[in-house]
């Protein structure tokens, strides 16, 4: 049986444009690798009720979690809960990927001991990008946007060529390493001067970057 | 360490945050999600000086950072 991906991706606002856009290279190079079929939750479709409907129905292993969130949730298309306490059974035996605010600062603890994940991988605070103000409103045109395509796609690429969950994280956190050290030499090709801030919030991502669970599970 | 001069290290900590966030191109602006609208340099500035629960995140990982620079670690 052909293992499968969910994935939820809203797009209603700047933040989830861009998610949206980091989830649309991420669906093409999963394609690419051929051996998994995508559930892909997009826009208005990413509610709680086809969140539940296609986790019942299709089982996907892994779950990549797009959109807004707070410490205690993820949301879905215009802000709507879609995982939760009360829902975090969901989860179970599952390996999700959340890339939707603080959410792993609680999130992470209770869907491993409350809904039985395998593991739960997030960030225990805000998920930063650097964008550029004169190409904020088209996400694909924005360079600076592009530096973080490459960490995002880092951890879902590392787990579905067979990393588990403890190493995906630890190559993700080389390549904002990488990354970092690369625009600590990026001077001459930085005309607008982003590059600082850009090193910084690839810190700040690489710093709250958490795998939570049993870190030898693999997709 | 008495309790005043943990606030003076403190308080220390935010100038040196303050004063890396003034060297930043301040039109340069970041996307955090959770929050609508993107945020510039001056209003990451402005949550480090009303010392809100993002402006003690900001100090808080920019002092790391500054610090692993300093030790030539990336």
């Amino acid at each position: 049986m052909q293992k499968s991906i969910l994935l939820t991706r809203p797009n209603y606002d700047m933040p989830t444009a861009c998610l949206h856009y980091f989830s649309e290279k991420l669906i093409k190079s999963i394609n690419e690798v051929g051996e998994y079929k995508i559930i892909n939750l997009e826009k208005e479709r990413a509610t709680k009720e086809n969140f539940e409907k296609c986790l019942t129905k299709t089982k996907p292993r892994l779950l990549v979690l797009n959109g807004h969130g707070f410490k205690c949730a993820v949301c879905g298309h215009m802000g709507e809960i879609i995982l939760h306490e009360d829902n975090i059974s969901v989860l179970g035996s599952k390996i999700t990927y959340a890339v939707a605010c603080d959410s792993s600062e609680e999130l992470g603890e209770k869907a491993v001991s409350k809904g039985k994940a395998d593991a739960y991988i997030g960030y225990e605070a805000n998920f930063m990008v650097v964008i550029d103000p004169t190409r904020s409103s088209t996400p694909s045109k924005d360079k600076n946007l592009k530096v973080f395509i490459k960490p995002y796609m880092a951890l879902v690429l590392s787990l579905i060529s067979g990393l588990n969950v403890g190493e995906a994280v630890n190559n993700t956190k080389k390549a904002l390493k990488d990354l970092i050290r690369e625009y600590g030499v990026y001077g001459i090709r930085d005309k607008y001067g982003d590059a600082p801030l850009i090193r910084f919030a690839l810190y700040w991502d690489l710093t709250f970057l958490k795998g939570y669970g049993d870190l030898s599970s693999v997709v | 360490m008495s309790k005043n001069n943990k606030k003076e290290i403190k308080e220390g900590i935010k100038e040196i945050v303050i004063e890396r966030l003034l060297t930043l191109n301040k039109d340069s602006k970041i996307l955090l999600m959770g929050f609508d609208k993107p945020l510039s340099v001056k209003d990451l500035l402005n949550e480090v000086k009303k010392d809100s629960e993002l402006g003690k995140k900001i100090v808080e990982i920019q002092f790391k950072y500054i610090q692993m620079l300093a030790r030539g670690e990336i």
